[in-house]
This record gives structure tokens, sequence and C-alpha cells, in this order.
């Protein structure tokens, strides 16, 4: 995962936000360089620092009329643009700040959730007329997520999110256990081309993610919901999917490597002849035992003995089902 | 050189470029901006300048190249166009702006997370705040953790073919492949490339967590055309395994293998338990659903997945060969 910040900024960067932070501070007269700082994601001095580079710079010749000049000294720490010389507008949006936006609006556009349509397609068109040009960068960059819920689910979904009520599910966990619960949505999430409903469930008292599509049916119940004040919402940040449980360690055979890919793993190394070795966390142990029974002799278990043993036994008890055939 | 300085360097062109309505021609470039006057030769100073203009123009500054009118071909000067400078006055309303913030969240700890971010700094330069946190109930990301992400994208935008290293599933060792990329595109949480496939002479979909180590981009930019009507996400999808034609009969404890019920076409009570008819289009692969079930399905027919199953799960009891 590539980490958005804590690189020190390059020169295209900081220009970025100095071209940013003039048509700013025009449009916000007044304000505190704290308050600056803050908006800009900088430490004072940092922003501080570009307001010198600012005042330091200007058309050719830089005499007094020439160059942009911004009062930041006064004991309230306020700022005030006395010239912006050809700085006060914004500069226009490049092909990548275009994309990032546009191909993120599209996005939303087709996941399920509470969010304001109307306003989705008011800001794509207003986005799309402001980029001009820049609006290329979008080309050759499509996201499509997945879309097998139910349509019913979704609706029923985004109805009591929206109306801030109870929710009767019908659902079928990971391991293939169907389950009946109340849960109050917090929040629709879409994570890895995937939906879910992160809820307080009445049932585990506590926060849980279901897949949308493991959803078979969603009934909004004449009941307000009332998400405990300590609910902790999920954390999106990466490993957000990762189970929380044990680690296991297993050498993966070339043709079951998708499962390093269709999994959220700890590590992987490759040991040659298309071969890895990947650390994979596991949040019940019936999972494993299944994910083992489907792969057979393509996944050899490096750590855990005990879950072998479990595998070798269902499978014992499965062959007995088969009668003579075994 | 300082970032400070290289920072204020481009700044200076910047202002040196708008100032005059004219084109400005270089060798007065040279003499305006300091760092240029001070450059130790002719070739320093071009180098710098070129560098500096191509680093404004990936900004998105408008940098316009104004040939001379001898007919010569020689270039008369370099200007921005405050206009063409400028971002376009656009009024969002307040629901627009939190859906805005939204969107800007979608990148976050991603490659174009920072873009994001700058964008929503430009829109807010022109006076409203753009809701960054609001109580919307939904939450969309889209990660970008492979390393090929932002070449590949970038080569797309710029038609520079790529080089990379290419492991198929299955394959021992991944192998060389060169690709004029069409398109970059995420399908249910795994990013792919579209493009030509120069080696094979034909159009491949890559899956990008396949690509071994980092591609690299080389060749002019521009130096191919992507075929007009070209339906990247279509490719994709085509590239998917398709729902099967065959169907096999699967008795299922009751209560249990909830995943296949819902793939079941009809369902026959049986006793405690139901018969299921599923669609499958590949013995082994619906076998190895089946096996992951242990005793709570088992196969009825037909007879060859019946005995994928059993092979299968001799193995996984260690009483069978791989």
């Amino acid at each position: 995962m590539t980490a958005a910040r804590p690189r020190p900024d390059t020169a295209a960067t900081r220009l970025s936000r100095l071209l940013a932070l003039v048509p700013w501070l025009t449009a916000h007269e007044g304000v505190t360089v704290d308050e600056a700082a803050a908006h800009f994601d900088v430490t004072p001095e940092q922003l501080q620092s570009d307001l010198w580079l600012l005042i330091c710079t200007g058309r050719p010749g830089h005499m007094p009329g020439d160059l942009v000049d911004i009062q930041f000294w006064d004991e309230d720490g306020r700022i005030t643009v006395l010239d912006a010389q050809t700085l006060d507008r914004p500069l226009r949006l490049s092909p990548d700040e275009a994309a990032a936006l546009l191909v993120a609006l599209r996005v939303l556009a087709q996941v399920p959730g509470p969010h304001d349509r109307a306003a989705l397609a008011g800001a794509t068109s207003k986005l799309e007329a402001a980029a001009g040009e820049a609006l290329a960068g979008a080309e050759g960059l499509t996201v499509t997520v997945d879309s097998a819920h139910d349509p019913e689910v979704s609706a029923a979904v985004t109805r009591a999110l929206a109306e801030g009520r109870r929710l009767h599910l019908r659902y079928v966990g990971a391991l293939d256990e169907r389950t009946e619960r109340d849960v109050d949505p917090m929040r629709v999430l879409t994570l890895e081309g995937r939906a879910y409903l992160e809820a307080w469930c009445l049932r585990a008292e506590a926060v849980r993610t279901f897949r949308l599509d493991r959803i078979e049916e969603a009934v909004v119940l004449d009941v307000a919901a009332e998400v405990p004040e300590d609910a902790e919402p999920v954390d999106l940040g990466a490993g957000a999917l990762r189970p929380e449980g044990a680690p296991v360690t297993l050498e993966l055979a070339p043709e079951v490597a998708w499962i390093a890919e269709e999994n959220p793993v700890d590590s992987v190394t490759d040991l040659g002849d298309g071969r890895l070795r990947v650390v994979l966390p596991v949040g019940d142990e019936r999972w494993l035992a299944r994910l083992l029974l489907r792969t057979g002799a393509s996944v050899t278990v490096l750590d855990r003995p005990d879950v072998v043993e479990r595998v070798r036994a269902e499978a014992r008890a499965a062959l007995a089902a088969y009668g003579t055939d075994a | 050189m300082s970032q400070k300085d290289r920072t204020e360097r481009l700044l200076n062109l910047l202002f040196a470029l708008m100032a005059s309505a004219r084109p400005v021609p270089k060798h007065v470039l040279r003499d305006v901006i300091d760092a240029y006057r001070d450059s130790p030769s002719d070739e320093a100073f071009e180098r710098m300048f070129e560098r500096d203009k191509e680093e404004l123009r990936s900004m998105g500054v408008p940098v316009e190249t104004v040939e001379g009118s001898d007919g010569l071909g020689g270039i008369e000067g370099y200007r921005v166009a405050a206009d063409a400078y400028a971002l376009p006055e656009v009024d969002f309303t307040a629901d627009e702006l939190a859906v805005l913030g939204l969107a800007a969240r979608v990148w976050e700890q991603a490659s174009l997370g920072p873009a994001a971010q700058r964008a929503v700094r430009k829109l807010e330069a022109l006076g409203s705040a753009v809701v960054v946190d609001g109580p919307v109930g939904i939450e969309t990301r889209i990660a970008t953790a492979e390393p090929s992400f932002p070449v590949l994208l970038d080569a797309v935008r710029h038609r520079r073919p790529v080089r990379f290293a290419y492991r198929k599933p299955g394959a021992d060792a991944p192998e060389p492949r060169d690709v004029q990329p069409w398109g970059v595109a995420s399908r249910r949480g795994h990013w792919y490339l579209v493009g030509h496939d120069l080696g094979r002479g034909a159009p491949r979909v890559f899956r990008l967590s396949r690509v071994v180590g980092t591609a690299t981009a080389y060749g002019a930019a521009g130096s191919y055309a992507v075929p007009e009507g070209v339906d990247v996400a279509g490719m994709i999808a085509a590239s998917a395994p398709r729902p099967g034609t065959l169907s096999a009969r699967v008795r299922v404890a009751p209560g249990r293998a909830n995943g296949l019920r819902r793939r079941a076409t009809a369902t026959t009570p049986d006793g405690d338990a139901d018969v299921l008819e599923v669609p499958y289009s590949d013995d082994e692969a619906l076998a190895a659903d089946i096996v992951g079930l242990g005793a709570a399905a088992v196969v009825l027919e037909p007879g060859s997945l019946r005995s994928a199953v059993v092979r299968r799960l001799r193995v996984a009891a260690g009483t069978g060969a791989a």
C-alpha cells in the first residue's frame, strides 16, 4: 500500500499548495495562520515559510508593484492578501486530479448507500464541465464494483440508514451458516469492490460487517435504530477486511496461487517454481478447514497439525457418505 | 538545488509566463529569472528550463509553445494565458460539496489519494468548503496496492508500451510480456490491464496482482493508437468464467450448504435433507466447492462429478494420491 502523506514535499507538491493557497486566502480574508495550516494539512511553521516564499516572488523585475503582497505578521496571526498578482484564481485541474475525483464519483454512482444521488449527478456534471481538457485523464481508467447483491436488500438497507430504523436480517455467513438477527445500521461500506453493511448487531452486541450479497432478506423494522455511542466503526485503512485471529503459514502450489489474491494475507514469499509461502490470518478455524478440504494436496500447512488432523477426519466422514464408491 | 529554490524558480517562471500577453522568448526568460541567469552554461540552462516547463505542464499549467511567424519552424516563445490557467468558476451546492468530500476519500491511502486532495484544495480555493467528514452513512475505498498501478496508468495516458514479467495462474515461472496499454480497470476489487500484447499479436487482459515486480514503460509517448470503441470493462468481464450449462444433483443436510443452495435452480425435499439442482461448467471447480462442505453435501449425479469429489476426499483424508 502506498502511503499518501509522510514523504517530504517535492517542489511540485509545494508549488501546487502555493498556487491553491493564494486564492484560498483571498476567498477567506482574515483567516489565521493556524487555520490555514490546518486546512492545508501542514504545520503553522511550514505555512509561514510558504508565505515568505510567496512574497519573494512575482512578475519579472521584482519592483514593489510586481510582487505578491501578503500580510501575516499581525499579533492575532491573521492573514491578509493585499496583492495576489496573477494568482487570484486556482490553477485548473490536472489530468490526474480530474481523474481521481471523477472516477471516484462514478464509483459512488454504482455503490449502494443513502448518499444523495441528485447531488452526485450534479457534482459530476459540474466537475466535468470545470475539468475541460483534463477530463481526458479519466479515459482509460474504469472501476466497476460488484453488484451481485439483491436489489431489494440494498433498497431496504439504504432506507433503514436514511430513516434511522432497525433491520431484521437473514444472513449466510462465511461458513455457510444461516442466521437471523436484528441490527442497527451504521454505514454501507464498499471495500475491495464489494458492498458491506456495517451495523451494531443486537445478537453479538458488537459492530459487525455483513456482505450485502450474503444477505438473503432484509426487513426494515418499525423500530428506531439505537447504535451505542461507543460503537467503534471499522477502521477503513489497509487491512480493514483482515480477519482477527491467529495466522497460519501455508505453502501453495502454483494452481492455488489465487488464495494469496483472494484473501488478505500478512505476507507472501516466492519460493520459486511458482510456489508461494503465505501467512494467512484466520478468523475461524472452520473456514481454514474448508479451504484445505477444497484445495487438497495443493496446500501444505506448515504450523497447524491440529487443523490438518481435523481436515482428515472431516474428509473420512464425508467419504463414508459415498459408501461403496469410496 | 534545494526544494525551496526549485519551488521559487518554478513560481518565478510561472509569473514570467503569465505576465506578458505576448509569448516570452527563452533568452528573455534566462535574463529575468535569477536562477536561470546564474546557470553556468547554455546546456545547464536548457536542461533546467526544459525540466521546469514539463514540471509545470504535468501539474496542469497550460504552457503554450508559440512558433515563430518566419515559417522556419522556430519557436518564438512561451506563454500561459490567464483564462487557460484558471479553474473556471463552479458553484457547488452544499449537498454536492458533501458528495465531493465522499469522493475525495475513495482513494485514501491509494496512489491517486494525493491527486484527489489537490483537486479538492483547488475547488475549495474557489470559496466553498468541501465537507470533509459528513455523517452520510456510506464509505467507499479503492485500494491500489499493486506497485505497477501508477506506471500502467501513466502509460495508458501517454500511449507508451510497457514491459513486465507476468505469471499466469498455474504457470511455474513468469514470462516477459510487451503490451500497448489501452486501459486500466478495477472489477470486483481486482485491477486489470487491457491492451495489445505485442508478443502474441492480439488483445489480452492481465491481472495486476500477477505482474511480478514492477512494469516499466518504454518508447516515446503517443507511439500507438487505442482502437476506436474499445470496451475495457467489457473485455475484462468477458475474460471471467461463465456460468455453467451442466447440471448436478446434490443432496445437502438441513440448514447447511447455504451458499450452494443459493446457486441451485431447484430444491426438492428428501426426508430431512434437500436435493439441489446446481448449474455448473467444470467438474473440478464444483467438486472443490462440494468437498469444502464435507459430509453436509453429497453428489448424486453425474458420475464424473461424484468421482471427482471422491478422489479429492481421498486426498484430503490422506488415503489417496494427488
